[in-house]
């Protein structure tokens, strides 16, 4: 980002903006943006040898770096006119969307039908998470045929863990607990619980913990 | 410092400028980084949804404002959203979703731009509005600030260029097939708003 | 028992469903009301959370009813779900019906 000081304050007369066309040799605003949009490939050497040019690119060049910092600023002074703009989006979005295929509940009554959806499972793991300090739950997947009754199934769990956290021992004790839950709310058959974590401790590299 | 079991510090690695991190937050969900919640919105959690919705809300907001008319933005950003929910799983890059759901926003707001467009409306009111930018002090006290109002001040069309160019990220070809415009005449607007901008910025260094 | 004013049969059933121990939430297993949209890509997008609804197919000796359900974590996902599944058979044979061809019970949620 620039080094721009905004305590700085508009100098009275403007002065001569480096873009002002009457500096250029035989080049308008108009190429040379575009030169700065072709990342100035193919280099130009009558643009690359003029200074005034150069100057002009240059200011192109923080006015660019400058725009992600406008619009934040914007947004951060953005008013919705009212709150129920989010509940509008909430409403709008169906969970069911996420439903995930469905887990077989046995009956002894042949014309039931009953399940648990893979949303639901995501659910519960995400919830015995949530009752883990220093640790969130991001991801969860169920690899197998657990469309099937009494399937085998492995859940693969990726986490996230905060700075301060036993790593190792709230993985096992999470992965324990995650095993705890399935067995209690579905009949499939868990033979491995994966929990992967990511440290933010550290960079974004992803490290496996079985 | 040792690290100790149970500790609850979440350390967001990706601080959002508009977030206040409280030194015991709420809940470490709401402090969670955007690949965690969005990671977790994508798994289907409403809750982390909600949060990405509160954090990128006034982002994604600003944005359509700075390409469709005022009255439009409210359906802009509902619209993000909801196409947002439903194409989170398939996002790779969940820490990315902050710039993805610009990606998003450009989408429904062009698409609300070619609506009006083939409704051949011509709405003086919109011209008009479409001018306007965010609240306004009566002189500009930053460099951010001179240069948003600098940014309300272009003609319409420029604006567009410059936000979709700048913000967004789009190419000439693509900038000329959403606007409708050929890419010559993409290529002077685009021009004409840096250097109105520039002139804008230069005064304050 | 006949009455002019009776409920029809998924609103029987969803407040069945509703009483049935360890069941919190019974959800929307299509749109109830379709609103007026733009588009029939909408219409896809935009079903409604929390329009309570079972959904009842056929009639007579081929009904078939499916439900989605949210149940409490306390007791195990399973149990509730034969429960609700012998609550709606059981209300149907009750009011004098035959027993449906099929009954569908998806635990989408629980906790």
């Amino acid at each position: 980002m620039t080094g721009s000081d905004d305590t700085d304050r508009p100098r009275p007369d403007g002065g001569p903006s480096p873009l002002d066309e009457a500096a250029f040799e035989g080049h308008s605003i108009e190429s040379l943006s575009d030169y700065l949009d072709r990342d100035r490939q193919p280099a130009d050497p009558t643009i690359e040898s003029s200074p005034a040019a150069q100057h002009a690119l240059a200011a192109l060049a923080r006015l660019r770096a400058v725009a992600p910092r406008v619009l934040a600023s914007e947004a951060d002074s953005y008013e919705f006119p009212h709150d129920h703009w989010i509940t509008r989006i909430l409403d709008q979005i169906s969970v069911q969307v996420r439903a995930g295929r469905d887990i077989p509940v046995a009956h002894d009554v042949p014309t039931a039908v009953l399940s648990i959806t893979e949303g639901a499972v995501r659910g519960v793991v995400r919830d015995v998470g949530d009752g883990f300090a220093g640790m969130l739950v991001e991801r969860v997947r169920l690899d197998g045929d657990i469309e099937s009754p009494g399937a085998r199934a492995v859940v693969t769990v990726d986490i996230v863990t905060f700075a301060g956290t036993d790593v190792a021992a709230v993985g096992e004790e999470f992965g324990r607990a995650v095993r705890s839950a399935l067995v209690k709310h579905t009949e499939l058959s868990v033979t491995d619980v994966v929990v992967r974590v990511r440290d933010t401790g550290l960079t974004d590299e992803e490290v496996r913990d079985r | 410092m040792p690290p100790s079991r149970g500790a609850i510090r979440p350390v967001s690695d990706a601080p959002d400028p508009g977030l206040v991190s409280p030194l015991f937050p709420r809940s470490p969900l709401h402090d969670a980084d955007d690949h965690a919640v969005a990671s977790r919105a994508a798994d289907g959690d409403v809750r982390a949804f909600e949060v990405l919705v509160r954090r990128h809300g006034a982002l994604v907001a600003a944005y359509a404002a700075r390409i469709v008319s005022p009255g439009d933005v409210d359906d802009v950003v509902q619209d993000t959203f909801i196409s947002a929910w439903q194409d989170l799983p398939s996002l790779e890059k969940p820490a990315a979703v902050r710039s993805w759901l610009i990606t998003v926003a450009t989408r429904k707001s062009v698409d609300r731009l070619r609506a009006k467009r083939d409704q051949s409306s011509i709405d003086e009111h919109d011209v008009e509005d479409s001018a306007d930018g965010p609240a306004q002090t009566a002189v500009a006290s930053s460099l951010d600030e001179a240069l948003s109002r600098a940014l309300s001040a272009l003609p319409e069309d420029q604006r567009r260029c410059w936000v979709l160019r700048e913000v967004a990220g789009l190419g000439y070809q693509e900038i000329a097939d959403e606007l409708g415009l050929p890419v010559t005449t993409v290529r002077g607007l685009l021009a004409r708003s840096r250097k109105a901008l520039v002139r804008e910025m230069e005064a304050w260094r | 028992m006949t009455d002019a004013f009776a409920d029809d049969l998924p609103t029987e059933l969803t407040r069945v469903l509703r009483n049935v121990e360890g069941v919190h939430t019974v959800y929307a297993t299509r749109p109830v009301v379709p609103t007026v949209l733009a588009s029939v890509a909408e219409a896809v997008r935009r079903e409604p959370v929390g329009m309570h609804q079972v959904s009842v197919e056929g009639s007579g000796a081929d009904i078939r009813i499916t439900a989605n359900i949210g149940v409490f974590d306390g007791e195990p996902a399973p149990d509730v779900c034969r429960r609700a599944h012998d609550a709606i058979v059981d209300h149907i044979v009750g009011r004098g019906d035959p027993q449906p061809v099929a009954v569908t019970v998806r635990v989408g949620r629980v906790g």
